[in-house]
């Protein structure tokens, strides 16, 4: 299989060992911002300039999203989406240690209010994100400030594990708390739906990523198109959403700046109009109401902020 | 036993909202999930729905052990001795 085939669960995790990992977060903890944030790019650029199956799959969504726009890839447009991409790694393990705090929010008018108001009635929701941006920002919900909740809550991501499994050894060392509150998508059956249901209907918070198939779902995707072309999204998130039947909104928290992290974040929610409180028979429809009304909410962001789609894999059927 | 038993049946046809088939229809030694003569024919999304299903209606669970979830859904006398088994009394 060629690399710009290769689906994304195909894709070594880059990086050899934790060591390197571990190098990186002393180096993140220990030294200024800015210098971070330089160390960062000079390394970023030597991968780049190594990793080529990475631009070839970069490319393929950033010349879409221009020709969209109308116009050429810029130069080096490439390199600017991985280092975005690192950018936003870094911003994760700060964020998992505690070292930044998670609520330098601007809001956008949009339908926050609702779900916070929601939440604050007791009401649990099925949140649908993306890799568009950093989902670990959907947490500054849960707590601090005014535009915020007055109830304690728990988020309980789904995620798919493969793939990055030293980058989640270290994740779970900085905040053991945190990990074990993250669900394994390859691992939902029926015990685990259950449980999802009930701590909704608690009033908490589940939320998954539509924008990425996974690794066991290969052919049971959901086409739509984005960017100009046919697209595969996973069924199994948006499948999920219908049976846990709770209120749907699709949440973005998009840095402002694209490569200054100190910059506050964008946060979208925006409530689905689609419910699924109809017979099963309607329901296949519905779902795929669903997929469209995320993506096209998926493309417009992505329009605005092309260099933080976290997707470094072949999203499209053909090249 | 016979009036549980019936009671999950009306779940199985109502939560799934079958449509040729009534509650009688349910053979109760043949298996739910795949391709089989007897069978209901489910899928793995039918089984999530059900999981869902008899939580709400029998304050039943299932455990995050796969292969015991599996075996309780086999056939439609596997999933009533479990609830029966583990109904809150």
């Amino acid at each position: 299989m060629s690399s710009e085939s290769q689906q994304w669960f195909e894709v070594k995790e880059v990086g050899g060992s934790l060591w390197h990992f571990r190098f990186m977060l002393w180096i993140t903890c220990h030294l200024p911002l800015r210098v971070v944030e330089f160390c960062t790019a000079v390394i970023c650029f030597f991968f780049w300039l190594g990793a080529s199956p990475v631009r070839k799959r970069s490319s393929a969504y950033l010349k879409r999203l221009f020709a969209v726009r109308g116009k050429r890839m810029p130069f080096m447009a490439t390199y600017k989406h991985v280092l975005s991409f690192a950018l936003s790694m870094i911003e994760k393990l700060l964020g998992w240690r505690g070292a930044i705090k998670l609520n330098r929010v601007e809001t956008q008018g949009d339908d926050l209010d609702k779900l916070v108001e929601q939440l604050d009635r007791g009401e649990g929701a099925f949140l649908i994100c993306s890799h568009l941006g950093n989902m670990e920002m959907l947490r500054s919900l849960t707590g601090y400030g005014e535009i915020h909740t007055h109830r304690q809550f728990k988020v309980f991501p789904v995620v798919d594990f493969s793939g990055t499994s030293k980058f989640n050894a270290l994740l779970y060392e900085l905040n053991p708390d945190l990990m074990n509150s993250v669900l394994d998508a390859n691992k939902i059956g029926v015990d685990s739906a259950v449980w999802m249901k009930e701590q909704i209907v608690a009033g908490n918070v589940v939320a998954i990523a539509g924008d990425r198939t996974s690794a066991n779902s290969q052919g049971r995707n959901i086409e739509m198109d984005f960017l100009g072309d046919s697209a595969n999204f996973p069924e199994g998130a948006f499948t999920l959403a219908s049976i846990l039947n709770a209120p749907i909104y699709f949440t973005f928290a998009i840095r402002k700046h694209d490569f200054d992290i100190r910059t506050p974040y964008e946060m979208h929610v925006v409530k689905a109009t689609t419910s699924f409180d109809c017979s099963r028979r309607e329901r296949t429809g519905k779902i795929k109401d669903l997929v469209r009304e995320y993506v096209q909410l998926l493309e417009k962001l992505s329009l605005r902020h092309p260099y933080q789609w976290y997707n470094f894999y072949n999203f499209w059927k053909k090249t | 036993m016979d009036e549980l038993k019936n009671r999950i049946k009306e779940m199985i046809v109502t939560a799934l909202e079958l449509e040729d088939v009534t509650a009688a229809d349910i053979v109760e030694d043949a298996p739910l999930f795949g391709e089989s003569e007897r069978g209901l024919g489910l899928d793995s999304i039918d089984a999530l729905e059900l999981g869902i299903a008899i939580k709400e209606n029998f304050g039943v669970s299932f455990s995050a052990a796969n292969e015991d979830t599996k075996k309780h859904f086999y056939s439609f006398d596997t999933l009533a001795a479990y609830i029966s088994a583990n109904m809150p009394k």
